[in-house]
């Protein structure tokens, strides 16, 4: 695949997302501070990050949940981020979402089959026996026999409910989907059934998959492309194989070398950074370089500007971008598989 | 030889022995606990390793006396330094826990008394267990915060838990534990609420100190990962038994259980990106359902027909003698061979 020729499904471009904080006299917070990221038909984008680091936000600005302060947010060739909630509804048919937690994701007063049919119905997609078939088939494509239809959530374990979640997001058939924290909250022999799940589905529609997770073992897994944020901003965004071999930020760096990982497994040489502190609160965001107190190779330019997201390595275009003054060397031009 | 073995047994500083916690609910009686053996050296970090419901963390509870429930039945025995753990009165357990046995948890801010400065917190812990005067005791406890790499410790022992992050809680709770040099922690998935870079320096910490100070530690975690980077042993948990023990790379390089083959599959890892993850297929038995025979039967791809009625034993199957496994499969070389297939 020519990656630089597949067409661009989703556009994000400088999305900020501002909250005003309670009292403190009208401080804000910029969740998500200018965010531009392109989203390719049929591809697994990751977005990872630590807690605070706006990859939610990030998620429900290209969702729509949420209004956005700035910047403007494209999907399939519209400009999707001032349109109202009405004008809305035909484009969430297209573009789904599936949530963390699989407790409060589900009305518990609704029977299973309610909850798939629940779009359907909204989107008047066909009559009352058109739909229940169609809950039939879509209960059965993530697992579940169809007679588990008059079942509650609370009857199911975690990784099923997660599952009902999916089959709820896949049935208005939409080509993106966006899924927050999916498997977090899962057993990892539950979490590897559901990423399963989802990959089969990928292939099997050609969805195009917003991957955001905290776990960087998991997002690699699942992606094509990473995208590496840190207070509201992106740093790194390159091919996920590539980002592992080599991270050129280095806060990826730190992040890839904190992941616990296990004996035997053959990974390339990485040196042990154990950052200092905490990530800084996004309401006392450092200047310049929002990572700079933290780095170990900060210099003065670091902390007075800020550097923006460019282009590295041998590849200009869908090749990789970093936000750094110091950006780590990147290895020769890797040997790419066929 | 009797010698060496008694030797033995007098190195170790906990001991279980059928280890039984059932809870007493309206669909009967539920067992958490099924007869758990285990022991921790002295100086050892333990990993106790399992998914929700495993029974992993009762069984911690119930030794420590924290299950105090008319509803809860614990049997079996769990001797520190000789000790009986299991039934000792509340007084008596009470000046063991914290003096010699310390506990940490997965959620600090719930562990921490919202309303009390850390520093008052930390003191009331030492003059509880030592007679340090008041002052004495403060500057201990800014002296512990100083240790765990809290930055400015005296101003922040006069900070409430609301105003650290997350992983700064788990040092003051870690510091806590350390008030009276415990010679055992048991730390309940101590990082699982932490950010990865935060759960790096956490683990960190506790591998410093347990340097320093030479305690054991029992880590109970889900984390395959976390295990293979801090434990020396590893026990895995399966429906309130122990399925597999052993050292932590016999475990995590040439597992033996099906379930922790299972287990270690399901981990995604670099070399099989984009590659279908390895599933248990199947969910864990329901406590209230009591098995007859092999409790992971149901979901085993090697299920065979004795392994519905038999009860497998923890015991060695291979060539290492401290490598114990609960399977009815054939043992040795022809157990390798068949886990090469799946993992």
């Amino acid at each position: 695949m020519t990656e630089a020729a597949s067409e661009v499904i989703l556009r994000a471009d400088g999305v900020v997302k501002q909250f005003a904080q309670r009292g403190a006299g009208r401080a804000t917070i910029k969740a998500v501070d200018g965010v531009s990221l392109e989203v390719r038909k049929g591809e697994t984008l990751g977005v990872v990050g630590e807690s605070g680091c706006g990859k939610s936000t990030f998620g429900q600005c290209i969702t729509r949940l949420v209004d956005l302060t700035a910047g403007t947010v494209e999907f399939e060739g519209t400009d999707i981020s001032k349109l109202s909630r009405r004008e809305m509804r035909p484009i969430r048919r297209r573009m789904q979402m599936v949530f963390q937690d699989p407790y409060s994701s589900l009305n518990p007063r609704m029977r299973v089959g309610d909850i798939v049919a629940e779009p359907l119905r909204i989107h008047k997609v066909g009559g009352d026996r058109a739909i229940r078939r169609q809950v039939g088939d879509l209960l059965d494509r993530v697992g579940f026999d169809p007679s588990m239809a008059g079942r509650y959530p609370h009857e199911f374990s975690g990784g099923q409910r997660q599952r009902i979640g999916i089959a709820r997001a896949l049935a208005l058939n939409p080509s993106v989907l966006v899924a927050d924290e999916p498997v977090s909250a899962l057993d990892v022999s539950v979490q590897a059934q559901v990423l399963n799940l989802l990959a089969d589905l990928q292939s099997e529609f050609g969805l195009t998959y917003v991957f955001i997770a905290h776990d960087l073992g998991v997002v690699e897994h699942v992606s094509d492309r990473v995208a590496v944020m840190y207070l509201g901003e992106i740093v790194e965004l390159a091919d996920a194989e590539e980002l592992y071999l080599a991270p050129a930020h280095h806060y990826t760096a730190a992040l890839l070398s904190a992941i616990p990982q296990l004996e035997g497994d053959e990974l390339p040489l990485r040196e042990q950074i154990v950052l200092t502190g905490d990530v800084p609160s996004p309401a006392d965001k450092p200047s310049g370089c929002a990572f700079h107190p933290r780095c170990p190779a900060a210099t003065e330019i670091c902390r007075v500007e800020r550097p923006t997201l460019r282009s590295v390595g041998e590849r200009e275009i869908g090749g990789r971008q970093v936000a750094c003054h110091h950006p780590i060397a990147l290895p020769m031009p890797a040997v790419r598989k066929q | 030889m009797p010698e060496p073995q008694i030797e033995e047994t007098s190195a170790a500083l906990l001991e279980v022995d059928d280890l039984r916690v059932s809870f007493r609910t309206r669909q009967g009686a539920v067992g958490a606990v099924n007869g758990l053996s285990f022991s921790v050296g002295k100086g050892e970090v333990l990993g106790v390793v399992g998914e929700s419901g495993s029974g992993k963390s009762m069984a911690m509870y119930s030794m420590m006396g924290l299950l105090a429930d008319p509803n809860v039945t614990v049997t079996g025995s769990a001797r520190f330094r000789g000790q009986e753990l299991i039934g000792m009165p509340p007084k008596r357990l009470n000046r063991l826990r914290g003096n010699d046995i310390a506990m940490i948890f997965q959620d600090p801010m719930t562990a921490l008394t919202p309303v009390y400065t850390v520093g008052w917190q930390i003191v009331e812990q030492i003059r509880t267990h030592t007679d340090l005067s008041r002052e004495d005791a403060w500057a201990r406890a800014v002296e512990l915060l100083d240790e765990v790499g809290i930055p400015d410790p005296q101003r922040r022992a006069r900070s409430y838990p609301h105003e650290f992050s997350g992983g700064m809680r788990q040092r003051v709770m870690i510091a806590m534990s350390l008030a009276c040099n415990p010679a055992l922690l048991i730390a309940d998935e101590p990082t699982t609420a932490l950010d990865v870079t935060t759960q790096r320096q956490i683990l960190e910490l506790i591998r410093k100190l347990q340097a320093r100070y030479g305690s054991s530690v029992i880590l109970i975690t889900h984390d395959m990962g976390v295990i293979s980077e801090i434990a020396d042993r590893v026990i895995v948990m399966y429906a309130g038994r122990a399925i597999e023990e052993g050292d932590r790379s016999e475990v995590v390089r040439r597992p033996r259980h099906p379930y922790t083959w299972g287990l270690l599959g399901a981990i995604p890892r670099p070399e099989r990106r984009k590659l279908p993850l390895a599933t248990i297929p199947g969910l864990p038995p329901k406590p209230t359902v009591t098995t007859v025979g092999c409790a992971f039967a149901p979901r085993c791809p090697f299920v065979m027909d004795k392994c519905r009625t038999i009860l497998p034993p923890l015991e060695a199957s291979g060539a290492d003698i401290d490598h114990l496994d609960a399977c009815l499969l054939p043992g040795g070389a022809e157990r390798e061979a068949i886990r090469k297939e799946v993992l």
